[in-house]
């Protein structure tokens, strides 16, 4: 592994899935979550949201989100750490 | 006879101040189940002012997950317009002594800075993203808390963002600090409310009422405690069947496209009212300048814009708001949503600031058409760059409804 990349492990926000990828630290949530939508050669790991459901990453470790344009750097994300993915709720 | 001290007993037992209660007036956006529920929790609680707001009428689905569903005559009596429904319906339950329910079938936009009015807390109870943008961004500039919430079957979530102001209002996670899809353009703006008004959320009442009862309690929380109430700058999940819970902390991004500023001035009331010419207004302001000062306009006015339908240049006259809920023309109505909207206006005209170099036609518009409803909050710049922060003339009566069947 790259020196400079980390490694995380993503869970999906409705099943036990887990994605695991190596990232440059740089990256933001929102350049995370495209390519969690993405996915690689297996598929996606999460289809695309619905309006008005986006997806939301947070630090397993510290109970804390990530925001869209934040670094995982600036985050405090770490090499092994867990990120989960949550989905934003609509109805009222 | 029942005593005030004996009817909230077990509330002061539990850490309520039913004085506090009594003085507070909350602010219920949307009617539906949530909103129901948590205006029947606030209502039972001793809340002295609760103001209801929704534009939407009641559907048979609705029955399974409404508590002020109106049966029988009152159907005939009241409508099914939710806001008056649910206010006839639940102003019967509140118990502070000198209650008070207001409200007003309209959108949340459509009334302005007014609807926000001496509001001790806001809870959003709306399903759209726009309604959510719009309540994120009042409650911030206007230095209120705001409870958010959501649920689809068995999930619901609950996020508490405090009252804020100065330094704290610039680096406070805010709602849009993690919900960028939602509004600030004309094509995000549409698709969400197009996409919403195709969706159908799967919904049932024990999710409402769960949620109803933890949104309340928040909002008491917040009343009692203010900075200090627990859940502020968290989001908590929770699934009712399955008891699973996950609370977060919420974090503020550094390109958040929501207002993070709070005004910090108390406005100069005018004698202008909504019902005044922009022109009038633009006057007026001018008394209180050195140079000729210039209103920035919460929502842009669309003046005209090209129908997505036909592609003819329309007479729009309205905020882009409400044009982007139903953006075409009048006689293209009606055929369905046009979800091409985005990348067919292109070239719109509109105006985002009042000055007196705006045409002629416009300047003659009354303040109300062009977003400034009764008691709206205009801030006012000039050239030199002097900001004054004015309140256009009118009372809460112009904006809400008096629910007084039960006063």
């Amino acid at each position: 592994m790259d020196n400079n990349r980390i490694e995380v492990h993503f869970t999906h926000p409705r099943n036990a899935q887990t994605f695991t990828a190596e990232l440059d630290p740089n990256c933001t949530g929102q350049v995370a979550l495209q390519g969690l939508i993405a996915g690689d050669e297996r598929g996606p790991f999460l289809e695309q949201p619905a309006p008005g459901r986006p997806y939301q990453l947070a630090l397993k470790r510290n109970h804390q989100l990530i925001p869209p344009n934040t670094t995982f750097a600036d985050a405090g994300v770490t090499n092994g750490d867990v990120i989960e993915v949550r989905q934003d709720l609509q109805g009222a | 006879m029942t005593t005030r001290n004996e009817r909230f007993s077990r509330e002061r037992l539990a850490g309520y101040d039913p004085d506090l209660m009594g003085r507070s007036v909350v602010l219920i956006v949307g009617a539906g189940a949530l909103g129901q529920n948590v205006a029947q929790d606030l209502a039972l609680s001793g809340v002295g002012e609760i103001r209801i707001i929704d534009k939407d009428t009641f559907e048979d689905h609705n029955q399974t997950r409404s508590p002020a569903y109106p049966i029988g005559e009152e159907q005939a009596q009241y409508g099914l317009k939710k806001a008056r429904a649910v206010a006839h319906k639940l102003r019967r339950l509140m118990t502070a002594p000198q209650a008070r329910m207001r409200y007003a079938d309209a959108w949340i936009q459509e009334l302005g800075d007014g609807a926000f009015k001496d509001v001790s807390v806001v809870l959003s109870c709306v399903d759209t993203q726009a309604g959510r943008a719009h309540l994120a961004d009042k409650t911030r500039l206007l230095g209120l808390p705001l409870i958010e919430a959501g649920f689809e079957g068995a999930d619901i979530s609950l996020s508490v963002y405090p009252a804020v102001t100065g330094e704290q209002a610039r680096v406070t996670p805010c709602w849009r600090c993690t919900h960028q899809e939602a509004v600030g353009a004309f094509s995000c703006q549409f698709y969400a409310a197009a996409a919403e008004r195709a969706g159908i959320v799967p919904a049932i009442q024990n999710a409402a009422a769960v949620l109803g009862g933890l949104q309340a309690e928040a909002a008491i929380q917040v009343l009692h405690l203010e900075g200090e109430a627990p859940l502020q700058t968290r989001v908590m999940d929770f699934n009712i069947r399955h008891g699973d819970a996950r609370v977060l902390k919420l974090a503020t991004d550094s390109l958040c496209p929501g207002v993070h500023r709070a005004f910090e001035r108390m406005p100069v009331k005018l004698t202008v009212s909504a019902t005044s010419t922009v022109g009038q207004l633009l006057e007026e302001l001018s008394q209180y300048f050195a140079l000729p000062p210039m209103v920035e306009l919460f929502y842009r006015f669309v003046w005209s814009a090209t129908c997505p339908a036909c592609d003819r240049l329309v007479a729009v006259r309205q905020p882009d708001w409400l044009w982007m809920m139903d953006a075409r023309c009048a006689e293209c109505r009606g055929v369905g949503a046009n979800a091409e909207l985005a990348s067919t206006i292109s070239t719109p005209t509109m105006y985002s600031q009042l000055t007196t170099g705006c045409n002629e036609e416009l300047l003659q518009t009354s303040c109300q058409t062009v977003g400034l409803p009764p008691l709206s909050l205009i801030e006012a710049i000039d050239e030199g760059g002097t900001v004054k922060l004015f309140e256009l003339s009118g009372s809460l009566d112009d904006l809400f409804q008096l629910e007084e069947s039960y006063g």
